[in-house]
């Protein structure tokens, strides 16, 4: 029976309007209204975003997506960035790639985060992506200057070169050569995790100089400063710019020349690098610090007055790194003078001191939120803090989307009243609505979950460490938390049952991860056999979870979900437990 | 009155909650939590609080029931003597050999670590050759022939062949005499070979070798 289509488009219009929406979300929505938009649909989608590369095969999105040209792939669990992740634990990208070489040659874009990456991948990358354009390399490892080497070499078009935050075997600085003379297409370069004292500087500069396009440059470390304002003046149409080292002998001429380098550059928005600052020579940014909307000093081992000076003059920033030698007196000056502000990382100095070494504490922070009304994302490390700040930062700043607290010390109390924090963090989930990641520290009991399981319905990620006191806080979380996608716990008291009762949410999650908690073996073997996409693996370095009973807790677990069941790439020292309820390696 | 927590069909990501005093006597045994007074906290504690759950019931067809969570348990108190006190995540303080805690504060590594530097020539071409050279870890398998379970082993802590066997030796519950009339040790190395250990001087042993087992005279 033939059926009406009188309302229908040809395949081609749909197509064309589908092309218009570009959110992973619309195009999802899209996908489901009925059988032939999911058609059409697929065979019009262009960008992946697969934020576990094991929630799904490199064969499953080939085969619904087939002519995709930008893909990114996430690895390693979050909590890799601290070394709880064993290395060798997997997040291999070589799979992915073998696959997409004959599938996708069309594919323009690869970006991964917390990937393991090689040599080899980046080989064939280079051979196999005719069109190839923009290769992300966010906290990834396992390739060296080789690899990039091949990169350079093969990949005619490339626009973007994005290596932020990654581990790399720096061979030599001369695979910078190895771009073409004809290579003038860059737009991003970012090399600043590269250690190597020997950066081609030469390459470098003919490189950045036959580039027009160039936007975003972010040297490493070795780039000496004398060598920055020849840069400049290649590159004065510069958005982004990362300088190498910040020091060299103090001569006039160095300074005259970086000012008006610097002054030159009519685009700059963003400045990061900084390492080993002298600085004498921070004035030559002044001309440029009005129109910076991003600042990065959290290499910059400069202290409060040069901050609280190079800050001041920075009316327009919308995000600042910086260590925590800003100290209460610079957020402060932060505070009056930068009424952007959006973005504030605070980073700690002196880490894993025990007392403390500037004078940085909860009051910096409330300065920040008191002056600063656009404030939405904090990262802040400090080693005091009190429910009433908290509750005062709150009230100050209910568009919070991130904030992440972290009090140096373990399971530290309010400093004033001695409490638990629980009802500071009550405050920050009720009156941020937008809440959407959210990180914990201090001394904590259940009632912050109950706080959290009752107010943060928009939270996606939460970070949980020493806190709580039995397994009523984690089924608050899980029970309450409608968006959450990820959690991440260490060493708190949580168990087999807030797990247990709580798997159907954990469907719902793209993963979780639990360390130095109190989760049995035999509630993971239950929870493998019970939910089939699921993948429990639990890790374990120093023997196999079954040689114990089976109430021992497990080491460590995480736990995700997946379309493609247990994965075959694993170390010795993870096991799964799959349907029957046997343990895989 | 009880609280049925199911473990719900995945089909179904919510599960109906009974009404019940979830809320009552919570954490009065924990001296430590008293409720802050009162400040602007929002009221959040005590049994009056709903949860949106409550007003609309989601009906589950079916709850396989993998767990009772029955309230009238006082505060749980079982869960707090399976776990010991809130110390006993103190185990986990001091795990990298007193250095302190693993992974805290959580910074990242490169901003502490100093730059590593290039060792070996071309990084590995093999996928699990580079995690095997990527990885850090110097515990390796152990096997004994006949018996089903592997066992692991630090390596680092070892620096001669005698060392390494006594403490296999007291792994496997084997004698000395029992060792030298039974038992050979061989090992598996990078290239995926099964060698004898016995042929080998210690440093080729610990650099090449992947796996060990224990093999039967």
């Amino acid at each position: 029976m033939q059926k009406k289509r009188a309302y229908s488009f040809p395949d081609e219009v749909l197509e064309h309007v589908f092309s218009f929406i570009q959110s992973d979300k619309d195009r999802n929505a899209v996908s489901v209204v009925c059988k032939s938009w999911y058609e059409i649909e697929r065979w019009c989608r262009r960008k992946v975003f697969i934020g576990n590369c094991y929630a799904v095969s490199p064969k499953m999105v080939i085969k619904r997506f087939p002519e995709v040209r930008s893909i990114e792939l996430k690895g390693k669990p979050h909590f890799a960035d601290f070394n709880l992740v064993p290395d060798g634990w997997g997040g291999y990208v070589l799979p992915w790639i073998g696959e997409m070489a004959g599938a996708y040659p069309w594919l323009e874009e690869i970006r991964l985060k917390r990937m393991v990456v090689t040599d080899e991948s980046l080989e064939l990358i280079a051979k196999s992506f005719k069109n190839f354009k923009v290769l992300v390399l966010f906290s990834c490892e396992g390739f060296s200057t080789d690899g990039l080497a091949a990169i350079a070499a093969g990949c005619k078009n490339l626009s973007e070169l994005d290596l932020r935050e990654s581990e790399v075997d720096d061979l030599s600085g001369h695979w910078l050569t190895h771009f073409p003379e004809t290579c003038t297409s860059l737009v991003s370069l970012n090399i600043s995790c590269l250690g190597s004292d020997e950066v081609s500087f030469s390459a470098l500069e003919r490189l950045v100089g036959r580039c027009p396009n160039l936007r975003s440059l972010r040297l490493n470390r070795a780039v000496s400063l004398d060598k920055i304002a020849n840069i400049l003046c290649l590159a004065p149409q510069l958005v982004d710019f990362g300088t190498g080292n910040y020091t060299t002998e103090l001569r006039p001429d160095v300074l005259s020349n970086l000012t008006a380098a610097f002054s030159s550059c009519k685009e700059l928005k963003s400045l990061s690098g900084f390492w080993d600052v002298v600085p004498a020579y921070l004035p030559a940014l002044y001309s440029v610090c009005s129109r910076l909307t991003s600042l990065n000093l959290s290499y910059a081992t400069i202290h409060s007055p040069e901050i609280i000076k190079l800050v001041s003059h920075c009316s327009s920033l919308q995000c600042l790194l910086v260590l925590d030698y800003i100290e209460d007196s610079g957020l402060e000056a932060l505070a009056s003078s930068c009424k952007d502000l959006q973005e504030l990382r605070v980073f700690p100095s002196d880490p894993f001191g025990v007392e403390p070494n500037v004078s940085l504490t909860e009051k910096g922070l409330v300065s920040v939120s008191l002056g600063c009304p656009k404030l939405q994302s904090v990262l802040y490390f400090c080693r005091r803090m009190t429910n009433a700040a908290l509750v005062t930062i709150a009230q100050n700043c209910p568009n919070f989307t991130h904030f992440r607290l972290c009090i140096i010390e373990p399971k530290t109390a309010d400093y004033m009243t001695l409490e638990p924090l629980d009802v500071g963090f009550g405050a920050i989930v009720e009156h941020c609505k937008d809440l959407r990641r959210l990180s914990l520290s201090g001394l904590l009991t259940d009632r912050v979950f109950e706080y959290i399981g009752t107010y943060a319905k928009k939270l996606e990620m939460l970070s949980v460490a020493f806190a709580g006191d039995s397994d009523l806080g984690l089924h608050h979380v899980l029970s309450g938390c409608e968006s959450l996608r990820k959690l991440e716990i260490r060493d708190c008291p949580f168990g087999d049952k807030a797990l247990l009762a709580n798997a159907a949410k954990l469907e719902t999650m793209r993963s979780l991860w639990m360390s130095s908690c109190t989760v049995s073996f035999g509630a993971c073997k239950l929870l493998g056999q019970k939910m089939h996409r699921l993948n429990v693996e639990v890790i374990d370095e120093t023997e196999p979870p079954c040689s114990r009973p089976k109430s021992c807790p497990v080491d460590k677990l995480y736990v995700y979900r997946s379309i493609s069941g247990p994965r075959s790439d694993m170390p010795p020292f993870v096991w799964t437990m799959d349907e029957e309820g046997t343990i895989l390696h | 009155m009880e609280l049925h927590l199911g473990l719900a069909l995945p089909t179904n990501p919510f599960f109906q909650l009974k009404q019940g005093p979830f809320y009552t006597n919570v954490n009065t045994s924990n001296g430590s939590c008293s409720s802050g007074g009162g400040g602007g906290g929002g009221g959040a504690g005590g049994s009056n609080k709903r949860r949106g759950f409550d007003e609309e019931t989601r009906v589950v067809p079916k709850t396989l029931r993998l767990l009772l969570w029955n309230s009238d348990q006082p505060d749980g108190e079982d869960d707090r003597n399976d776990l010991g006190n809130g110390n006993s995540s103190s185990s986990a303080i001091l795990k990298n050999d007193g250095e302190g805690l693993v992974g805290w504060p959580p910074v990242k590594a490169w901003r502490k670590k100093p730059r590593r530097h290039a060792h070996n020539g071309r990084a590995n071409n093999n996928r699990m050759a580079a995690a095997a050279a990527a990885s850090n870890s110097t515990y390796v398998k152990v096997k004994m022939e006949g018996n089903a379970i592997a066992r692991k082993i630090d390596l680092s802590v070892h620096g001669s062949f005698e060392s390494l066997t006594s403490t296999l030796m007291r792994m496997f519950d084997i004698s000395e005499e029992h060792w030298q009339r039974s038992f050979k040790l061989a090992y598996q190395d990078r290239q995926g070979d099964w060698l004898l250990a016995e042929d080998v001087p210690w440093r080729t042993f610990i650099r090449s070798l992947k796996c060990i087992k224990l093999i039967r005279r």
